[in-house]
């Protein structure tokens, strides 16, 4: 048996391994060494503080689970002792609670075990490897009169994949996509239609380093389920009827990207099956292909419905579930950060503007308030068509209120047209925005309410809910938020 | 007594995944392949005691840390049925939810006793170039 090649390391590094199965330390070790590091061995938690002392490290592998102390415990401790130092924390499934917890506490990335060759050592180099500096943010800047404030010209050339608003839950959220964005973490992004997903999904791949790879993006509730396979896995000619030609597939495509699975809690449980074997081995088997093939494939999903409560009612399997949920991203429906509505409107006035050879330049503030009044229940993506729909049929330097479409302003017993998503409906038929929501979303929103009006504190709410603190708490991890947000 | 392993592999009963054991031992090299595979062996057997001292003292921590073991070791060769076990048993052992799941905990055990098996019979019949040294 030869071994294969292995791609060396541009500078070899002395990482210190604590790992204390033993099977597992040979594996670990001979694949770094194999790349060209110099590994020091350790397999208690103590040894590894010793050796933490006497020598300088570019890299720390820790093993959260040790024999004789808390892995996270001890990686404070050398963090505190040396704050620059690049820990990778490795774990099994059940803690990634905890490994979440460790990349807050200062962890450069974590591994979920078991062992995968190639996002080990992409693991590794992405950690020794400095990043680069991050791009400034937009800012707004002032306009006189009437007309709100517009942006900078750059601003219009920025918006194809780009966030736009300056909000904390965006802040905390472009912050958040710029800590993970490096890691090899399975990224789980939620929210409502509309909210942004696949932007999020983009922004995730083009800040991670293989920003210069594929990014394909799958809708798993858009693929007849019979085609799905064929889709993800691809497919050899002749394996099915109508199979004409050899497919490679999406995850095939993606080698050296990320795979974007869009609506995954729609994806057919014979499909789960199989994305999980494909999360586990990293290796893709075409319909009709004999063999397996290797990818190196980094996978971000979203969805618009609770993965949790999916799981609850066996639309989703549990076990996948919890090897995709590792960094949740939650992101907020426009109503939730209204002051991000008229940063978005103003971008995408001047970006169609100039799309259409327009002159507008900015909002009329009767325009600028009505916007900020407005539930807009289909979010950016009903935002951005109103926008559309104004540059399109209207020209002049201000949007001014006789531009909006008819049916933008509800009227009772008018529903909404084509120019607003189909979502939209008269806010007096929906019990303030509630009717067209699952139970689940509206569930959300109460709590998250609740909290946010007791100032975050979980007992508070849980009081006022009739609800046990520990139920609470339960639905904000599987949520994936913490409890100083809604604060 | 040992089902005819010709017959386990026709009904697909093996816990031991070839082409991921084969990937594992190509990335290793041949030199160490065989004190990996003895280590995994004993380190399997450790793990498969530890779970059972836990269990029958009902004790979390070490519930937490054998099914820990068991997940990396059953993943590393592929044994993708007793990884899932093991992860639910971890699961369960969690401090959130503080729960040594006995049925869970057995069928774990059951399966690691297996995929020990299986691994005796891969060693027997593996060839490598250079046998551990001691």
């Amino acid at each position: 048996m030869s071994r294969p090649p292995v791609t060396r390391s541009p500078r070899a590094t002395t990482i210190l391994l604590i790992e204390d199965t033993a099977s597992l330390q040979i594996v670990y070790r001979t694949v770094l060494e194999g790349a060209g590091h110099t590994v020091h061995l350790a397999d208690t938690a103590t040894d590894g503080m010793a050796l933490f002392r006497d020598v300088e490290f570019d890299l720390v592998l820790l093993d959260l689970i040790l024999p004789d102390r808390d892995g996270l415990d001890l990686m404070q401790e050398m963090l505190g002792r040396r704050p620059d130092t690049r820990i990778i924390v490795i774990t099994a499934n059940g803690s990634i609670n905890k490994a979440v917890e460790a990349m807050r506490a200062g962890a450069t990335e974590f591994l979920v075990k078991p062992f995968d060759e190639i996002r080990f050592l992409d693991a590794v180099r992405n950690a020794v490897t400095p990043a680069p500096p991050r791009s400034p943010r937009l800012r707004a800047t002032m306009t006189p009169d009437r007309a709100v404030p517009s942006l900078p010209t750059q601003t219009t050339e920025a918006t194809a994949g780009t966030f736009i608003g300056s909000s904390d839950a965006m802040t905390r959220i472009q912050s958040k996509i710029a800590s993970v964005a490096k890691s090899m973490a399975t990224v789980f992004i939620t929210g409502e239609s509309g909210t942004g997903k696949e932007l999020c999904a983009l922004a995730v791949h083009a800040g991670s380093n293989r920003a210069g790879g594929p990014f394909i993006a799958l809708n798993c509730g858009a693929i007849p389920q019979d085609l799905l396979e064929s889709e993800v896995f691809g497919h050899m000619k002749g394996s099915f009827t109508g199979a004409i030609s050899d497919k490679p597939g999406a995850a095939a495509a993606a080698d050296g990207g990320t795979l974007f699975l869009d609506e995954i809690c729609e994806m057919a449980p014979a499909l789960q099956t199989k994305l999980l074997r494909f999360l586990q081995t990293s290796t893709v088997q075409p319909v009709g292909a004999t063999k397996p093939r290797k990818v190196n494939v980094r996978i971000v999903c979203a969805t618009n419905r609770d993965p949790l409560d999916a799981v609850r009612r066996g639309l989703f399997r549990e076990d996948l579930y919890y090897r995709l949920f590792v960094v949740p991203i939650h992101m907020p429906p426009l109503r939730e950060r209204s002051g991000d509505v008229l940063e978005i409107a103003t971008v995408a006035l001047l970006h169609f503007s100039a799309e259409e050879g327009r002159a507008f330049r900015a909002l009329d503030l009767d325009v600028a308030e009505l916007f900020l009044r407005l539930p807009w229940p289909g979010n950016v993506r009903q935002l951005l068509n109103v926008i559309r729909n104004i540059v399109v049929l209207n020209d002049g330097f201000l949007v001014t209120l006789d531009m909006l479409p008819d049916d933008l302003v509800p009227t009772p017993g008018k529903w909404a047209g084509p120019t607003t998503v189909a979502t939209a409906r008269p806010a007096d038929l929906t019990m303030g925005g509630l009717v067209g929501k699952t139970l689940a979303e509206i569930e959300r929103e109460v709590i998250e309410a609740t909290l946010a009006s007791c100032g975050g504190s979980v007992p508070k709410a849980a009081r006022i809910l009739e609800l046990a603190p520990s139920t609470l708490y339960r639905k904000m991890e599987g949520w994936g938020i913490a409890q100083k947000n809604l604060a | 007594m040992r089902t005819d392993p010709s017959r386990r592999r026709a009904a697909g009963a093996f816990l031991l995944h070839g082409p991921t054991l084969a990937r594992i031992l190509r990335s290793i090299g041949p030199h160490r392949a065989g004190a990996f595979l003895d280590q995994l062996h004993t380190d399997l057997i450790s793990g498969l005691d530890a779970l059972r001292t836990a269990t029958d003292t009902t004790d979390l921590g070490g519930v937490q840390r054998a099914s820990h073991c068991l997940i990396a070791l059953a993943g590393t060769v592929g044994a993708m049925e007793l990884e899932t076990a093991a992860r639910a048993l971890n699961l369960k052992a969690q401090p959130s939810t503080g729960l040594v799941d006995r049925d869970v905990a057995a069928i774990v055990a059951r399966m690691t006793a297996r995929l020990i098996a299986e691994l005796d019979s891969a060693r027997a019949g593996a060839h490598y170039s250079e046998r551990p040294s001691a």
